[in-house]
Order: C-alpha cells, then structure tokens, then sequence
C-alpha cells in the first residue's frame, strides 16, 4: 500500500502547476495528504456509480465536487464517512485504511463531520439538546462544558437567540447553521457537505455560505458537493468536476471556470453558467 | 308490547344475570391485559428477529407473522389448545381467571402469539416511518447502531406506534371473545350461561355487544387523547 501511495503521490513541481500555491505552509501539507482515496468503486446492485475514482484532500483544503446529477459526487461524499460500502479501491485517512482492518466506525465518523442536504437535525431536541448529544455522550463532557461549546459554536452560526427553540421552528437556512454547529460540536478534522444549500430558498442560501466561507477561512478541511458556482470558484482551494462515476478534470477554480477543458466540463458549464 | 313490561322485563333480567356479565367483562380484560402486556414483549423480540441481519432470525419472524395474518384467531386458537399437549407442553393453570382458569392460559398465550405478530408489525412500521436520514445523522455523529437507535429513532417512531398499540388492543379485546371455544370464562363464554338458562337468544347478545363496544370504546378514547398530544409536540 505505501509503495502504491508514493508512487501516486505527486511530485514538488505536479502540485505547484496543479495547486499553483506559493505558500510553503500549504505545499508542505500538500505532500501529506489528510484523506487519499484510491480507485474507489461503488455499485448500487448493477448501477456502477463510481467507476474508479481518485481524489487527494490536504489539510486545510476546500474542495468543491461539481458535476451533473448522478455523477457520483454525493456518493462519492457518503463513501468518505463510510456511509456507503464501496466494491473495489481504498480510502486512506491520515494514512491509514478506513475500509480495510479493524477500524472503528463510529470513532472514524467523529472525526469526520457531516452536513446533509436536508439538515436531519433531532426534531424531538431543543437545539442546544442537537448540538449537545454527541459531546455529553461520544466525547463525554459534563453537561456545563457541553453547554458552553454549544453556545459558543451558536455564537458562531449566529443563532445564539434559538439556543432553546426546536427544529420546527426554525427557518431552513438557520437548521442548516444548526446542522454545522451540530457537527462542529465533535471538533471533526473534516467536513462533508452534501448539498447544504439545495433544499433552501434562495433568500437563505447566502447565511450558509457565509457560514462555509467562515470556517474555510479557519483552515477547516472541508469537501463540499454544491451547485453554487460563486462560492466553489470564491472559496474552493480545488475543484473537482466528475460526470459519469469519475473524476473528469481537477485543479483550482481559474482553472476549472476559466480554462476548462475537458469536453464534458465545458459543456456543462455552458449549461449552468 | 308495552314499554312499561318491556322495561320491567329489562330490568329483572340485568338484575338476575349481571353478576355473570361482569364476572365476564373482568375475565375478559384480565385476559386482554396480560395478552397485551405479553405480546407487547413477544412483539419487540419478534421484531428484533424481523430486522435482524442474520437471515434465519428473519425468516422465523416473517413466518410467524405470515402464519399469524394468513390464518383466523379461531383456528390459532384451537391449535394452541389441542396441539400443546400433543407435543407434550403443559401450560400452568392461573388462579386468578377463576373455575375455568386452567384453559385460560392457553387462550392467552393463543392471544399472545397472535397480537404479537402484529405489534411486531406496528413497532417495524413504526420505526420505518421515521426519515432514514435520522439514523444517518446520528450514526454519522458517531453513535453506534444501539444508541441511534434507541436514543435517535425510537423516541420518534413512538408518536406512529403508541397509537396503534391502543387500536390493536382495542382488536384483541375484540379477538379475545373466541377462547370461549376452548371454554375460557370470558365474557362471550357467559353468552351461553345465560341464554341457556334464560331462554333468550337475542338479549344477552345486545348486552354483550354494548359491554365490548364500551370497552373498545374507552381505549379508542385513549388512542384518540394520545394522538393529538403528539400532534401538539409535533408543532
């Protein structure tokens, strides 16, 4: 496996022309990837939707999955916390198989935070109760502690006021922060977005994004599956474009809007540009 | 006829038998009650099996409850009654049903399988019923698959099977009328005290008939009164 991983690893020079970055920081950690995944194939019965994908996340990136639907791309997304079984391929996390060997699920999922595209906040918890849960019993915090990092990730959404409203009385922008805070709350290394802003009006889908944008400027590690163009070419460090159950054209977002040119990208951005 | 013998002839007959009536109407809720109780046991077992990953667990569960809908409780009943002692299975005889108590067991274990397939049934839906992705965010949080479950999923499908528990003990009341074919003293047992010694046939049915709709009656009350008090928390 690790003879397999440097052979794929990139060389110095591939990623300064792939990431163009000139920051030695990120180029550093660019040569140790956080999460590698390796020819990764999933079959829903006799639907291959993912037909041999690889994918390098550093940490500190954001990396933005566009493509047409059915492309993989959520699926790809739910692989990563394994909630999908995958056929064939690999994915590594620090290095290490997250498919192969005796790994931990659940200590793997807290380490990896997820926001769906339909929120699935607790309706049957207060807010403070959702954000709460996963700290008082995974990471076994006094109710206090629990409270105060709840409040403070509150803060930090933005909805301090809505500490003791239930979902149902939320707007759907604010679940949606809700949902960030929740998975914020295991202090994840990772984060996965899976659509957050589809299911929104589109008066809400700004306050999310500002929500995203604000942890990527934290340097959290995230990977996003969104069709909100401004904000993958705004934020993204890397933008992945799959179509047909595999990875067509990566690189940076100048490159990938500007410069595409794999013939399916292109006419998919003409098609939603 | 006249109203006035009418009612007096009403009255001397509830007078002469409502002894046996009510002595009826407590075996049968005896006999509901401890049935419910069980099946609501059997049922959560059953389901366990049902949604087990280990395909024999699943087939037995799906059996039972094929056996249990494809079939009438009269039939169930009769073959746990006759065909226990041919497999040599002697039931306990339970005091507390009174002189005809030592059939009551079977009727209530007879009940017992009955109903548990169908909580079985309830308790399934009822969890399916809640959004998959709960369990999803949950697990994705990194509960396990016991605690999503139980501290995720189960205080949600509790609004659809609460409910439903209510309407199906409302049925095995209802069902629990047919022991009286293997003798049990339930309240359609005294059906055949009374019109034998009375001499009626249609009389002691309308009494019969309005104590069991009483009953169903009340616990619909109850199902109603919880319904909307999840439909309040719901809002």
């Amino acid at each position: 496996m690790t003879v397999h991983l440097r052979e794929k690893k990139p060389s110095a020079q591939e990623m300064l022309e792939h990431y163009g970055t000139p920051d030695p920081k990120k180029f550093n950690a660019a040569l140790d990837p956080l999460i590698v995944i390796l020819n990764l194939r999933k079959r829903f019965k006799s639907l291959e939707v993912l037909k041999g994908v690889e994918l390098y996340v550093r940490k500190g990136d954001v990396v933005v999955l566009i493509g047409p639907s059915g492309s993989g791309k959520s699926t790809l997304l739910r692989c990563i916390n394994r909630l999908e079984t995958i056929q064939g391929g690999d994915i590594l996390f620090e290095g290490s198989s997250i498919v192969r060997g005796p790994g931990d699920v659940n200590k793997l999922r807290r380490r990896i935070g997820m926001v769906f595209q339909h929120f699935n906040l607790f309706p049957h918890l207060t807010v403070l109760d959702n954000i709460t849960l996963g700290p008082r019993y995974l990471r076994k915090m006094s109710r206090e502690e629990a409270n105060a990092l709840a409040d403070r990730l509150l803060e930090r959404v933005g909805l301090a006021d809505k500490r003791d409203a239930y979902p149902s009385q939320l707007s759907g922008g604010q679940k949606q922060r809700i949902a960030i805070a929740r998975a914020l709350a295991m202090e994840p290394e990772v984060m996965l977005f899976d659509e957050p802003t589809s299911a929104l009006d589109p008066e809400m889908v700004g306050e999310v994004l500002e929500v995203m944008k604000d942890l990527a400027r934290d340097g959290m590690t995230m990977i996003i599956v969104t069709h909100e163009m401004g904000f993958a070419r705004e934020v993204a460090d890397k933008v992945v474009f799959m179509a047909d159950g595999v990875i067509q054209e990566e690189g940076p977002p100048e490159k990938i809007f500007n410069h595409p040119k794999n013939e399916r990208l292109v006419s998919f951005l003409g098609k939603i540009l | 006829m006249d109203i006035n013998a009418w009612f007096a002839d009403m009255v001397r007959f509830l007078d002469k038998y409502s002894v046996l009536f009510i002595g009826g109407v407590k075996n049968t809720l005896i006999l509901s009650i401890i049935a419910g109780v069980l099946s609501v046991l059997v049922g959560s077992g059953l389901c366990f099996l049902r949604m087990s990953r280990v395909p024999p667990l699943r087939w037995f569960a799906n059996i039972w409850i094929e056996f249990v809908r494809g079939t009438p409780v009269l039939v169930q009943i009769m073959m746990v009654y006759y065909g226990l002692p041919l497999l040599g299975i002697q039931l306990p005889v339970p005091t507390i049903l009174g002189k005809a108590g030592e059939r009551a067991a079977y009727g209530i274990l007879a009940l017992t399988i009955n109903s548990g397939g169908y909580i079985c049934e309830i308790i399934r839906s009822g969890i399916q019923s809640v959004d998959p992705g709960q369990m999803e965010a949950a697990r994705s949080i990194g509960f396990g698959p016991v605690r999503s479950m139980l501290m995720i999923v189960m205080p949600q499908a509790v609004k659809n099977i609460l409910p439903n528990f209510g309407n199906e003990f409302a049925n095995l009341i209802k069902a629990s009328s047919q022991v009286m074919v293997i003798g049990v003293a339930e309240l359609m047992f005294t059906y055949n005290t009374i019109s034998g010694t009375s001499g009626r046939a249609f009389l002691p049915l309308v009494v019969i008939a309005l104590l069991y709709f009483t009953m169903t009656f009340i616990v619909g009350l109850g199902v109603r009164a919880l319904e909307s008090h999840f439909k309040k928390s719901d809002r």
